[in-house]
């Protein structure tokens, strides 16, 4: 529970028609993740899997593209037998997604075509009192003059200056009748003669051309009618494009689901393809294993291929430990604190998984901080009963429940400290008590935060560094020994020749250590040696102080609570009770915030950062992801 | 910006301006041995880009991963520059490295033109690390134009999807888009220019003004003398100025009918500059000149750190051009006097 699982570095030996199959089974298992080959790239020089590697990527595209325009529902469609993908198969399945998404492609611009001449349209018919003040007969914008281009059209309002002075080069005017939303609408006219020309301009200037209807001439009301007849047809024929669009869609729905299932079968085989490597019909790819799934992957295997494979294991030599990927196993409810633990950062190898230190301190020094049994019970009520916070259900009740008996010892309830007669003390009536005990409890919390630190190292065979360095069994009898030592001096019993030499050695010890650790010219080592000595002494003060918010956050929400009743006694009996209760509200809200930040913040810098690296690597098996998501 | 902060940026340029290369390094570069080379190109921190070169087959296609070390190499600089910037000033800043990502824009939106493949074009496309702003790996997996276009109508370059399909729908050409998506970078640039150039002095005005001077004049030559386009397009595609070269003077330039007119034309004292160059590629190389040496006065002289950071950077992009072109030019097994045209490196600028 406390380190990641031993695993195995296996080699696996297929034929190589077998690959797509043995790629599915490990899949099925979820207990293999494929690495580069131990085996040297002269003896395997082929990549079999390359060409269904591709294929797959432009297939999963494909399919990936497509499902993001129809909502399909998985769950109402039967799930597949899990049969290999050939590599035929699922050439004919890129071929067919690809014309699929072409298909939709085509109704997708249809329908990006009659959007636009909708806002064209739209923007005729805002612009028609415009077009009046344009002050010319309306049919020359269709038909033009006899020796008179006229153009009417859009642009970025951006680009209008520019193009109105290159326009004035050719002979032309340019006037804005209408603007919206970043295009002008203009007019444009000139001699005939360089059409060509002034048509190459526009096109740079991203100029649109709006079609003026054949009725846009006489009277405003019919052309107003025409405009609104050719809107209607635009928005009717970009119903009828959506609509053909939804039946496509509905059309691929089944083959869809058929071919997600398809590219599901097919990922695995896709990512193996990565790693493996070939020889003629030999296949081989290299796989970390935890130790206790082997024989499952052997039933899988066994099952899938018969007993045309062969696979070997060993455990990980000491020079490959840092490539080990860990799998930290945790129960179901830990998953809230598997989080925020891996927010930090994933464990080593071999290095302890913190999740039940983690969870254990967490809960505890949120009870402490926030003790109160009224609010501790809602907290549980919220993890209960509120369905948006159910991913951290058990984190809730946890920390609700500590509350809750940290509340029973503090006698709180809501605030009322008259109602339950506290188990140990009221935080405010004893605050020299309630420091002492945070103190303690930072002490115990440091102690183990180091010695999970000298075991880390022990294990990764630090020997040196678990005994003699700062954050190893010479820091810690050092920090003891300096509390020993002060506490000797504060209750005036001198330092004595014991206590002088229970600092002395493993000061020694650590100096020795830093002195051989840092080479280098000879001031400048006397200089880090100080300089770090001098640290580790602040640093171990530093931290135990840290831990003074416990006891300071128990006594600020007893506080905050006299401060909710005090108002509440300014206010008449309505106004009292409607004060405690948004008093209340605002304590749990606001004061819950920040309790559980500042835990989170002794929990990663005064602990994690104290023993736990966090820069392992998770373990990624092979596995079968949910259809549609077969992206790699 | 804060004097805190301003120090910092002063301190962080007058470190770096310590890797730009003088001429008489570049001819060294040019003439001696590796061995010198690698010393120099390792001072301007720059170490193994010439080895990386030399080992390549001379026939062999130019060397991508070298663009790619270049332009990481003005990112990473930029990245610190930005730093203890904020607001307009980091803004413009980080506007003139974005011209790295645009030419991922322009090589997605070629090659689906073109048909190449997600693969193909990706290769082409350069990392802008944490500059990167457009949606790569969603615009290359676009199957079609069509389907890019309306991915690209979805994002900040909502503009330019529009130019592009009026192009594409017109004559598939994409000249008009190039043109459109240069135009865009550079009227912002000078528009972001603009509304900080008050506080970061004339020095700074004057290297933005080199700098769009040297982009109207290039591209009027080129649009209307190469690609013969009639004046208004041309004009069109050119970036309004408030400088010597002002919007009136490129439109009756624009209007010439000839590339020695247009020089004869020119304002002084870029007529008595480019009197007697024959080509566009000796005036850009002249243009580009005067840039160097603009961004250089802002750098010795300029009182704000932004400025001197802002000319740093030109700079140093000039400099990682003549280290490409040292290196092409030993890839290539062509002779100094070729990298010394095509740079501009007159023999007294070695001295």
């Amino acid at each position: 529970m406390l380190q990641p699982t031993p695993m195995q570095l296996t080699t696996l030996y297929v034929l190589r028609e077998d690959a797509p199959r043995a790629a599915l089974a490990l899949a099925q298992t979820s207990a293999f993740e494929p690495v580069v080959s131990e085996v040297a790239a002269d003896l395997l020089p082929e990549l079999p899997g390359e060409i269904f590697r591709e294929r797959f990527h432009s297939a999963s595209n494909r399919l990936e593209k497509i499902l993001e325009l129809c909502n399909i529902d998985f769950s109402a469609f039967a799930i597949p037998a899990a049969q290999a993908v050939s590599e035929q198969e699922l050439v004919q399945m890129d071929s067919w997604l690809g014309e699929t998404w072409g298909a939709l492609s085509h109704h997708q611009e249809n329908l990006r075509h009659w959007e636009e001449e909708s806002k064209h349209y739209q923007a005729l018919l805002k612009s028609l009192d415009a077009f009046a003040k344009l002050d010319i007969d309306l049919a020359l914008l269709r038909r033009g003059g006899r020796f008179l281009d006229l153009r009417v059209g859009s642009l970025n309002t951006a680009d209008v200056n520019q193009l109105a002075s290159a326009l004035h080069l050719a002979g032309y005017v340019l006037q804005v009748y209408h603007e919206e939303a970043g295009q002008s609408h203009c007019l444009i006219a000139g001699p005939k003669g360089h059409e060509a020309d002034i048509l190459r301009l526009l096109n740079s200037a991203g100029w649109h051309t709006l079609e003026v209807p054949q009725e846009f001439s006489g009277l405003p009301e019919p052309v107003r009618a025409q405009l609104h007849t050719g809107l209607n047809n635009a928005q009717v024929s970009h119903a009828q494009a959506s609509k053909l669009l939804e039946q496509a869609l509905e059309k691929y729905r089944t083959p869809l689901v058929e071919a997600a299932y398809l590219m599901q079968r097919a990922a695995p085989h896709a990512e193996l393809a990565q790693q493996l490597r070939a020889q003629g019909g030999l296949a081989v790819v290299n796989g970390w294993v935890p130790g206790d799934r082997i024989a499952a992957l052997h039933e899988a295997l066994a099952q899938a291929i018969a007993n045309r494979y062969l696979m070997t294991q060993r455990a990980p030599s000491a020079e490959e430990i840092p490539q080990v990927p860990s799998l930290t196993r945790q129960a179901r409810w830990m998953r809230p604190f598997t989080a925020l633990v891996k927010n930090y950062g994933v464990p080593r190898y071999n290095e302890i998984d913190p999740t039940p230190l983690f969870a254990l301190s967490f809960v505890a020094m949120f009870g402490m901080m926030f003790g109160d049994i009224g609010q501790g019970a809602l907290i549980v009520l919220a993890g209960l009963l509120v369905p948006r916070l159910a991913f951290a259900r058990p984190l809730l009740i946890a920390a609700g429940l500590s509350s809750m008996l940290f509340g029973w010892l503090y006698g709180s309830v809501f605030g009322f400290e008259a109602l339950v007669h506290p188990l140990w003390l009221a935080p405010l009536t004893d605050p020299m008590r309630m420091l002492t005990a945070a103190l303690y409890w930072g002490m115990g919390f440091i102690l183990l935060a180091t010695l999970l630190t000298i075991y880390n190292r022990l294990v990764q065979g630090e020997l040196a560094a678990a005994l003699f360095s700062a954050k190893g069994v010479a820091g810690i009898l050092l920090y003891f020994a300096a509390l020993h030592a002060a506490y000797r001096l504060g209750t005036g019993q001198g330092l004595g020749l014991i206590a002088t030499f229970m600092l002395l050695a493993p000061l020694s010890a650590l100096v020795w250590h830093l002195w051989l650790t840092h080479p280098g010219p000879l001031t400048e080592r006397l200089l880090v040696v100080a300089v770090e000595t001098f640290e580790t002494a602040l640093n171990y003060i530093a931290n135990t102080l840290s831990f003074l918010r416990v006891a300071a956050f128990s006594m600020n929400h007893v506080a905050l609570a006299v401060a909710v009743f005090a108002l509440a006694e300014m206010m008449g009996s309505t106004g009292h009770w409607i004060t405690v209760v948004l008093g209340n509200a605002f304590i749990l809200v606001l004061e819950g915030a920040i309790v559980a930040i500042q835990v989170l913040r002794l929990e990663y810098y005064e602990g994690f950062s104290r023993f736990y690296s966090g820069d392992g690597r998770a373990f990624r098996p092979l596995a079968l992801l949910a259809p549609g998501d077969s992206k790699l | 910006m804060s004097s805190r902060n301003e120090a910092y940026l002063h301190a962080r340029v007058s470190i770096m301006m310590r890797r730009l290369l003088s001429p008489a390094q570049i001819e060294t570069m040019l003439t001696q041995a590796a061995a010198e080379s690698a010393e120099i190109a390792g001072s301007a921190r720059l170490q193994g880009l010439l080895a990386q070169v030399s080992e390549l087959n001379a026939y062999a296609p130019q060397p991508f991963a070298l663009e790619q070390r270049i332009v990481s190499s003005v990112l990473d600089d930029c990245e610190i520059l930005a730093r203890p910037l904020s607001g307009l000033e980091r803004d413009f800043l980080i506007h003139w490295v974005h011209r790295l990502e645009l030419s991922n824009l322009k090589a997605i939106l070629r090659g689906k033109l073109a048909g190449r493949s997600m693969q193909d074009i990706r290769a082409d496309l350069l990392d802008a690390g944490s500059f990167t702003t457009l949606p790569l790996e969603q615009l290359l997996r676009t199957e079609d134009f069509s389907e890019l276009l309306r991915l690209l109508a979805d994002t900040s370059f909502a503009d330019i999807a529009r130019q592009a399909r009026a192009a594409f729908e017109t004559e598939r050409d994409l000249f008009a888009v190039d043109a459109t998506v240069d135009r865009r970078y550079f009227n912002g640039l000078r528009e972001r220019a603009l509304r900080i150039e008050a506080r970061q002095g004339p020095l700074f005005r004057e290297l933005i003004h080199s700098i769009i001077n040297r982009v109207n004049l290039v591209w009027l030559l080129r649009y209307r003398f190469v690609y013969m386009l009639p004046p208004a397009q041309t004009f069109y595609l050119l970036i309004p100025s408030t400088s010597r070269l002002n919007t009136e003077r490129l439109a009756a330039l624009a209007r010439l009918e000839s590339f020695d007119d247009v020089l004869a034309a020119l304002p002084q004292p870029l007529q008595a500059q480019m009197a007697g160059l024959n080509n566009t590629f000796e005036v850009t190389q002249h243009l580009e000149h005067g840039t160097y040496q603009a961004a250089h006065k802002v750098l010795q002289s300029a009182p704000h750190a932004l400025a001197r950071a802002f000319a740093y950077l030109v700079m140093r992009e000039y400099d990682l051009r003549k280290v490409r072109a040292v290196a092409k030019s030993r890839q290539l097994q062509l002779g100094p006097e070729v990298v010394r045209y095509t740079l501009a490196l007159a023999p007294e600028h070695t001295h």
